[in-house]
């Protein structure tokens, strides 16, 4: 296994990628070289340099501090996401499975139903709804993600379901949660850490999105996608204060993407 | 007999983990004009991979070596422009599935016709006449409304039917049957088997017969070619080699054939398999690990093919008194 | 007749699909907050605004009823006046679509006219090196958010290079190709993700066909190996990427909501996003709807697109 994942391209790049992202993120949790909110008018747009890894924005506060907060944001948002997607959905594509009749066909209808909504569509109704802010972007990226787990849980009971040796465990009477956590549990793992795993970066896209529309996290928190409205307005004068949040977003989802589609490759799962 | 096709030293290596290794070697046989000759052996012994070095069709993990002469021209130095003029028109070749070898989104007859087109000047109207006079050949009745249909509304061996009528379409001088009635029920079986035999006599086309059914080939063949592990073992006419087999493995092949005979008993069945490719040894017999017969010379070193009483066998103890009846 | 049978099935699941998105859409924005008047008011308006407001929305039905006249409304075009703009919701979609309308449509040519020779230049020479690397680039496309690499592109081609507008949309009535000029690099800035999304599918979807049975069929028959990958694997590996146009139709309508507000564009999506900042219920609700309605009216064409051209749908 360990020798397969050592070529495979996709897996190393995108695992070399987040641990450059996880170095970032615990660098940004003991301390960031300066304070991320502190503005200094006296020192507006600085270009990189030794003082300023990524120079200043336009309030004088560190970019480089900014982009390593950032980190923290992307984490929080696409893991509370993907934590509610899967919660969710697990528990209604298992409900839906294992039940099959108008249990499943109530939810898979409401499932579609869902999916006809571009995911931003949605989130946009969350949010005005509960209003814009940290948690109620990850709550709406959360539901948006919920199909996903939904259908692959679904399709992962259904299947196993039919296997011979639940049948038999089941006719020895093993109780169903018993049932689901020794054996049914172990052999979703691999698909669901897949579509986690792709789920994170398109959490990562849409709260970047987002929060460029000013919708999603709100100032003072720094936030990439945020970032890089404030950088628009000074593209002509400022180009690489654009730069920077947008690559950081692209290496990140890069990175997720990379990981899913190279974990899929190895443990040989379809995804939905 | 007029030569046909004169296979000399063909190999063919296939590419496995960055190596290459060899799944048929020294290959020779003759087909003359208008015979119909038997390919046989187990699945891994190299006799698909023969005929689609015939057919220029190898996979591109694979390389063949050797000369495939085809009326004294050999096919292997052809370049893929040749290659495609001489598929299909002078050699062609049917397939074991039948289910998946039609395009499930053209009209079977269109498939039929396209087969034609690329061989010949002619319009779609002719190319449809053609077509649908050949289906009618092979046995499908109602070509005319046939040849619309698509391939999932036939059944197995209608589609192997169509299958036969593509590469027969241009009166190929030579048809290679790979397996072509191991995927059909076995009353479908005796009919194409029929069909091939009936083709074979009235459009006097060359047949090379593929099949690891020994009890199947017998049916169709003239002479015998007995493959094991990339070799030939054993060639001779197909009477002879039925009533005498000289390989130890030809006479496990026999006895695995149901027959009246040994109706009501469990059947014969060779002990082991075919050595993978990467587990072959070059130097001692290949087929001594399977071989009740086997001696201490069998280990010792490889056998040659040799002549013998008019007929071809790879085997140390074959000729004098090792030959006995299995 | 099984055509017919399949057209009625569709068409069914695709009206339940719409009667439960309209009952979302409903839950979501009238009940579920209690009294949308206070919501968009805030909580500490005047409760003599608040109530009427609420008159105006007519929150003083039944939920029931409320519902009713919703849909009655839906299918006369009635959808409410904008609480922010005070005209009719239909109004300002009729408006804004001819925008996104033409945005989408031109984003998913483009997608489709660079995908598909794309992918199959990448299945004829799968293992190169220029190959490989194009599909490396790929993986990238999907990865970029849509809305920096529309900020890129205004840098390059509006800033630096002065070829294109960089927003200031012309409306069509002044001028078609004017209108069209400002469209190209929103069009681009969604459709590079898509493109690579489509891209890999089909290429992979290429390379499955390329191993089957009928392609060696195809070339026993003396078909060489462009002719084979035109005339028989195209048709194959297309067969299944339709299903993917619905979901690219998504994407595009989801990516144009972010990149009209980058190039402000007078499109649906800026047309949300002030519904959305504005708290303006009727016109969230309104637009939230019309685009659900598109998106499952493009999958049933899809699926009707998808019964037209596989023969095993359309006779079984």
């Amino acid at each position: 296994m360990i020798k397969k994942a050592g070529r495979n391209t996709n897996f190393k790049v995108g695992a070399i990628l987040l641990c450059l992202f996880l170095i970032l993120l615990i660098l940004s949790l003991i301390c960031t070289p300066y304070d991320p909110n502190k503005m200094n008018t006296q020192a507006k747009f600085q270009p990189p340099s030794f003082q300023h890894l990524l120079g200043t924005d336009n309030f004088g506060r560190d970019i480089f501090s900014r982009v390593m907060k950032g980190a923290q944001t992307v984490c929080f948002v696409g893991f509370t996401s993907v934590a509610i997607g899967l919660a969710a959905g697990f528990i209604l594509g298992a409900v839906s499975g294992y039940l099959g009749g108008p249990a499943d066909e109530v939810i898979m209808r409401l499932m579609d139903a869902q999916m006809a909504f571009p995911g931003i569509i949605l989130a946009l109704v969350l949010i005005t709804l509960i209003g814009p802010g940290s948690v109620s972007t990850a709550l709406a990226l959360g539901v948006t993600a919920v199909p996903r787990f939904c259908r692959i849980t679904r399709a992962c009971f259904m299947q196993i379901k039919e296997l011979d040796y639940i049948k038999a465990a089941k006719s020895r009477g093993a109780s169903v949660p018993r049932l689901i956590a020794c054996h049914i549990l172990p052999n979703m793992l691999s698909p669901l850490i897949v579509t986690a795993t792709l789920a994170f970066s398109t959490a990562i896209l849409a709260e970047a999105g987002l929060s460029y529309l000013g919708l999603g996290i709100q100032p003072p928190q720094p936030s990439w996608g945020k970032m890089l409205f404030e950088a628009q307005a000074y593209l002509l004068t400022n180009p690489w204060y654009a730069f920077i949040p947008g690559c950081m977003i692209t290496l990140t989802v890069l990175g997720f993407n990379l990981l899913g589609d190279g974990l899929r490759d190895l443990t040989d799962t379809k995804t939905l | 007999m007029e030569q046909l096709l004169d296979i000399q030293g063909l190999s063919v290596e296939v590419l496995n983990g960055g190596r290459y290794y060899k799944a048929v070697e020294q290959v020779g046989f003759q087909i003359g004009k208008g015979e119909t000759v038997g390919l046989v052996g187990e699945s891994g012994c190299g006799k698909s991979l023969t005929a689609l070095s015939i057919m220029g069709l190898l996979p591109e993990t694979a390389r063949a070596g050797g000369r495939v002469l085809f009326r004294g021209r050999d096919l292997l130095s052809l370049t893929e422009e040749e290659k495609c003029v001489f598929r299909g028109r002078d050699i062609s070749i049917v397939f074991q599935e039948p289910m998946t070898a039609l395009n499930p989104l053209v009209p079977v007859g269109r498939q039929i016709a396209e087969a034609f087109l690329l061989h010949h000047t002619g319009s779609r109207a002719e190319a449809r006449e053609a077509a649908i006079g050949m289906m009618r050949q092979v046995g499908l009745s109602r070509a005319p409304s046939l040849y619309w249909e698509y391939p999932h509304q036939l059944s197995g061996g209608m589609k192997q039917r169509v299958v036969i009528c593509m590469a027969l379409i241009n009166r190929p001088a030579l048809l290679i049957a790979d397996e072509p009635t191991t995927a059909l029920d076995v009353t479908i079986q005796f009919q194409i088997l029929e069909l091939i035999r009936q083709l074979n006599r009235t459009l006097s086309a060359t047949v090379l017969f593929i099949s690891h059914d020994l009890g199947v080939v017998k049916e169709v063949c003239s002479r015998l070619l007995v493959m094991y592990a990339g070799l030939i073992v054993e060639e001779g006419g197909t009477e002879d080699v039925l009533r005498h087999p000289m390989h130890p493995y030809t006479r496990q092949l026999l006895a695995s054939i149901p027959t009246a005979q040994n109706r009501g008993r469990d059947l014969y069945s060779i002990p082991g398999a075919v050595a993978p490719l990467d587990k072959r040894k070059p130097d001692v017999c290949p087929f001594s690990d399977r071989c009740a017969q086997a001696s201490a010379v069998c280990f010792s070193a490889a056998p040659a093919l040799r002549g013998l009483n008019g007929r071809r066998v790879r085997c140390f103890l074959a000729g004098g008194e090792a030959i006995e009846r299995c | 007749m099984r055509t017919a049978a399949y057209l009625i099935k569709k068409l069914l699941s695709a009206s339940v699909t719409l009667a439960i998105i309209s009952l979302l859409i409903f839950g979501v924005f009238q009940l579920l907050p209690g009294n949308p008047a206070t919501i968009i008011l805030g909580v500490d308006a005047d409760p003599l605004q608040v109530q009427a407001l609420s008159e105006e929305l007519g929150l003083d039905a039944p939920p029931l009823q409320r519902y009713a006249r919703w849909v009655a409304g839906l299918f006369s075009g009635d959808l409410g006046r904008s609480v922010r703009y005070q005209v009719p919701v239909i109004e300002l979609i009729r408006q804004s679509l001819p925008v996104t309308a033409s945005l989408a449509a031109l984003s998913l040519l483009v997608t489709v006219a660079l995908s598909v020779p794309v992918s199959i230049y990448l299945a004829k020479n799968n293992n190169k090196k220029l190959p490989t690397f194009i599909s490396a680039l790929m993986q990238v496309g999907i990865a970029v958010p849509s809305f920096w690499l529309a900020i890129l592109l205004v840098m390059v081609f509006a800033v630096v290079l002065r070829w294109l507008p960089s927003g200031d949309f012309v409306p069509f009535s002044q001028s078609v190709s004017g209108a069209l000029r400002s469209l190209i690099l929103p069009a681009a800035a969604i459709s590079i993700g898509t493109t690579a999304v489509v891209i890999r599918y089909l290429k992979n979807t290429m390379l499955d066909q390329l191993s089957m049975d009928y392609v060696r069929t195809a070339r026993s028959k003396g078909l060489g190996k462009n002719k084979v990958l035109y005339r028989h694997v195209l048709k194959n590996a297309l067969l299944p990427a339709i299903t993917m146009l619905g979901m690219i139709a998504v994407d595009v309508l989801g990516g144009s909501i972010i990149v009209e507000n980058v190039f402000n564009l007078p499109g649906i999506g800026r047309l949300i996003i002030s519904g959305v900042g504005n708290r303006d219920f009727p016109l969230v609700q309104g637009l939230v709807f019309y685009l659900a309605l598109t998106v499952v009216v493009v999958n049933f064409v899809v699926d009707l697109l998808y019964a037209a051209v596989d023969p095993r749908i359309r006779l079984k």
